[in-house]
């Protein structure tokens, strides 16, 4: 493997480190990058210091950077069938409520962060959103059904091929 | 002064921001503060901040805090003087009000009285009709579904059909022309008797470009009342407010007086006890309509505070307390210019519709001007169960221009993390130029959405991204630089 995968507004950029010394060295979309860490948590790419936040939540960083606050997710391609076993292949929800709109079929391939799903619990709608890519197996709640919390409301299987 | 003691324990029946706003204000009044909680909101901040915290049960977390009979017993139990409602929840509900007037517990807000005459829209147009003060052309719904549309239609179109006892946009729709009226008139009735059990609509003329302008009125119950100016709020969204500044930008001195005066005038009429708010409806020709009254502390009441340097819980808390009105209105000043910002979690590429997840950092901005008015922790998570809105932040500057320079630069500096927020819109919000000159209606958001949307990140403004998560991420990172000596040297990693 050559490359390592984030996915961020449900693009797909692969990072491959073409070299690490004396400076990081990253190959995106074709495009080389330098990359280095400085001493106060800053960045400086290509000799331009980015300041920013982040915060890690597992493999999902959360960045704010020059007035772009985004969720860039590291595609583990190990944890897809680990995920699988514990059943975390399902989208569930938090809240008992009603499915408002379906927004994926059954066979449909799907980015970490697409909707899948709009419910509505307590008047509030909400997006529920596949958590990595991956293929819709089944839509187990319809438009106009209700459910109860933790009940799955749709399944995701890995896609096929690399 | 007055010799009526402040209350020694006061009750807060809310939760978040509002309820960690009113127990600082408490704190520094040295009266005692008892927070109550859903078992979801255990680690909330107002549970920890309050001197004594007791849960309520709820079938919801919601239904928690509108168990006005369990909000009760908590107060009897812990021998609590007053009670301070909040708003929403059971803020403007009248039986609540007086079920607290009857356990012997003072409720911090206007009479009971008045909360169910302003609460039924119907009911509280007619009392300003009443008294001389504007309404939009209208016509109530009352029986007579026909008759309804008959009259409804003759006052022309665009119309704006809203529920009785509505608020919050449930139940509001335009209708453009004669052939949607009937289908329109319907759903919205339907709706009306869903959300608020009770199925009575009107219709009223559509303003169109129109103004969102509040008046912050305080009454001593006897028909003395004063203003703290007035409050802009067009930048909606969903009918509901987003930003909010004071005083309003462009309006003529003698215009301003003129709202001042309808609103005290109307709150005057209605004997107003306590802090509430009266909402008109500004034309672009200057006509202005009374819209509601609002009677309890607005979300935004913070802007006023800004600008007039007075706390409106305290003073809340005085009058509650029999003290009267604590200044006269030439007492009142204004300095400078205060503008808010609601923080909340919600996708505004996606209708703005509310966002879940769990906080990871909550840093509040730092800087001169600044107030953050919050009721979460880092930690926490937010669920659909509740409001979406997470926090305010409010700014004062020396006029409008520095107040959004500062407003700016405050959301530059806030660091929320882990769930989605509005804070990168609410930014390129405050830099439209259409902003930034004050040209504000309610349908600012609507027509500007093009230019407010989020631009995809292009290169190499996305790789930067991509980059400055990879090095937050363990795999890369022991890819990166946790190699072996030998295989460091390799340069470009090969399978």
């Amino acid at each position: 493997m050559s490359a390592l995968r984030f996915s961020m507004n449900g693009q797909i950029y692969d990072v491959t480190i073409v070299a690490r010394r004396p400076e990081l060295v990253l190959d995106i979309a074709g495009r080389q990058y330098h990359a280095l860490e400085c001493a106060d948590g800053s960045i400086e790419i290509d000799g331009q210091v980015l300041s920013f936040e982040r915060a890690m939540d597992g493999d999902v960083a959360h960045l704010r950077l020059a007035g772009r606050t985004v969720a860039v997710a590291y595609w583990d391609p190990a944890a897809g069938a680990a995920d699988e076993a514990h059943g975390a292949g399902a989208i569930r929800a938090t809240m008992p409520g009603t499915v408002v709109q379906v927004h994926a079929h059954a066979g449909d391939a799907v980015a970490a962060g697409d909707a899948v799903v709009t419910i509505e619990s307590m008047k509030l709608q909400s997006r529920m959103a596949a958590a990595r890519d991956g293929v819709i197996a089944e839509i187990l709640k319809a438009e106009g059904e209700t459910f109860d919390k933790g009940e799955a409301l749709a399944t995701l299987v890995p896609e096929d091929g690399d | 002064m007055s010799e009526h003691a402040l209350f020694t324990k006061v009750l807060v029946a809310n939760r978040g921001e509002i309820a960690c706003r009113i127990i600082r204000t408490l704190q520094r009044l040295g009266i005692a503060s008892v927070a109550i909680y859903h078992a979801s909101d255990r680690r909330s901040p107002h549970v920890a901040m309050a001197d004594e915290a007791h849960e309520i049960a709820g079938e919801t977390p919601v239904a928690a805090y509108l168990d006005g009979a369990a909000i009760l017993e908590v107060a009897a139990q812990v021998d609590a003087g007053a009670l301070h409602p909040g708003y929403g929840f059971l803020a403007e509900n009248a039986a609540f009000a007086q079920a607290t007037v009857d356990a012997g517990l003072v409720f911090i807000g206007p009479d009971p009285a008045v909360i169910g005459l302003m609460g039924d829209k119907i009911k509280a147009r007619a009392f300003v009709i009443e008294h001389g003060y504007p309404v939009a052309p209208s016509v109530v719904q009352d029986g007579d579904f026909d008759g309804f549309l008959a009259a409804a239609g003759a006052i022309g179109y665009p119309l704006l059909i809203k529920a009785a006892a509505g608020g919050g946009g449930k139940g509001m729709r335009i209708v453009e022309a004669e052939d949607t009226l009937r289908a329109e008139a319907e759903k919205a009735a339907a709706e009306a008797k869903r959300y608020f059990g009770d199925p009575r609509i009107y219709a009223e003329r559509f303003v169109e470009r129109p103004r969102h302008i509040e008046v912050q009125v305080l009454g001593d119950g006897a028909g003395g009342v004063v203003h703290l100016f007035e409050r802009e709020c067009s930048i909606q969204r969903r009918f509901q407010k987003v930003i909010e500044e004071s005083p309003a930008p462009g309006l003529p001195d003698d215009l301003k007086q003129r709202i001042w005066d309808a609103a005290v005038g109307i709150a005057g009429a209605a004997h107003y006890l306590n802090a509430g708010t009266v909402e008109f409806i500004l034309a672009p020709d200057g006509e202005f309509y009374f819209l509601e009254m609002n009677t309890r502390l607005q979300v935004e009441h913070p802007v006023t505070e800004m600008i007039t340097g007075i706390d409106l819980v305290e003073t809340q808390i005085q009058i509650a307390a029999g003290r009267g009105l604590p200044f006269a209105q030439a007492d009142i000043q204004a300095s400078g210019h205060a503008i808010e910002c609601r923080i909340c979690a919600e996708d505004p590429d996606n209708d703005f519709l509310p966002e879940t997840g769990r906080i990871l950092r909550l840093e509040p901005p730092p800087g001169d001007g600044v107030r953050f008015d919050n009721g979460f922790a880092a930690g926490q998570e937010v669920t659909a169960a509740f409001d979406s809105m997470l926090a305010k932040l409010v700014v004062h500057g020396a006029d409008r221009s520095d107040a959004i320079d500062r407003c700016r630069a405050a959301l530059d500096r806030l660091v929320l993390l882990g769930v989605q927020v509005n804070t990168d819109y609410l930014a390129r919000l405050l830099g439209h130029p259409a902003f930034q000159e004050g040209r504000l209606d309610t349908g600012f958001i609507d027509r500007h959405g093009g230019d407010l949307a989020t631009a995809p990140p292009t290169d190499p403004a996305a790789a930067h991204l991509v980059i400055a998560a990879a090095l937050g991420c363990r795999a890369f990172r022991a890819l990166a630089f946790e190699v072996p000596e030998p295989y460091a040297s390799i340069g470009a990693w090969r399978n």
